[in-house]
């Protein structure tokens, strides 16, 4: 354990959460998005968090010589994968689209602005769990370094 | 960490007995010429040094950090916050052990001689 791990693993949750909020607003901005880069209606994605570090052969390897144990190391967290929802498009009755198909349907994407909402109450009120943890972190350090005053 | 000790494995009494204060070690040769204080592997000097350029890489870290966010290069503020976080309370600490080595220095001038 370093001195500032607290900070960093801290900060990594900063970043990931940073990121969710990216992806939200994304899928927020194409909550209409008939073209999407891949064709047909835009899919909402998702943010996969994963624990930092991982099952990386080295950590795997100092775990089996007795090192710092795989499990015991504070990491933090990182973005695993961005995946696609893959429920169903809406179909919305629109003949007047130009991407209305022959029968007057138009493939909307599968966003939910409601639970896109929720999605960023959740990544921001997790930001503000992992400032609080960073502060704490550095209240601690400082604390510490007034034993010596 | 101080191990527990169990109180079945001491002698009878034995908690009220001084304990003789232990041989100290023999004192080495005294040190010859001026490698003498620098060889044999880590010592004060060297952990110094080597905390010290610890902290002045924290140091350019956060100026870089900062240099980043300024000109617009930087994608992730967090690691700018984070950097320059770390190299502030590195540098708190290199101050309190600085006060506290030269606390200690004027003591040894204030002995009565």
């Amino acid at each position: 354990m370093g001195l500032f791990d607290a900070i960093d693993v801290a900060g990594s949750g900063l970043t990931a959460e940073r990121l969710r909020m990216d992806v939200t607003a994304e899928n927020l901005a194409n909550a209409q998005t008939t073209r999407a880069a891949g064709g047909g209606a835009y899919h909402r994605k998702q943010v996969v968090l994963q624990q930092a570090g991982g099952p990386a052969f080295s950590n795997v390897l100092s775990g089996a010589l007795g090192g710092v144990r795989a499990v015991d190391a504070a990491r933090g967290v990182e973005v695993g994968a961005i995946v696609e929802d893959a429920s169903a498009t809406r179909r919305v009755y629109d003949p007047g689209h130009p991407d209305a198909d022959p029968q007057g349907y138009v493939e909307m994407p599968n966003v939910n602005p409601v639970t896109e909402m929720v999605d960023l109450i959740g990544a921001s009120r997790s930001y503000e769990a992992n400032v609080t943890a960073m502060q704490s972190a550095k209240q601690m350090f400082t604390k510490t370094l007034e034993l010596l005053r | 960490m101080i191990a527990a000790v169990d109180p079945s494995t001491l002698p009878a009494g034995a908690e009220w007995q001084v304990q003789g204060v232990p041989d100290l070690p023999p004192a080495e040769a005294a040190p010859t010429g001026p490698d003498a204080v620098t060889g044999g592997g880590e010592g004060f000097g060297t952990l110094l040094a080597n905390e010290i350029g610890k902290l002045t890489e924290l140091q350019t870290h956060a100026a870089q950090a900062g240099e980043a966010l300024a000109t617009g290069t930087a994608t992730d503020p967090v690691s700018a916050v984070v950097a320059v976080e770390k190299a502030q309370l590195a540098m708190q600490l290199a101050g309190q052990i600085r006060t506290r080595g030269a606390e200690a220095l004027s003591e040894i001038f204030r002995t009565q001689v």
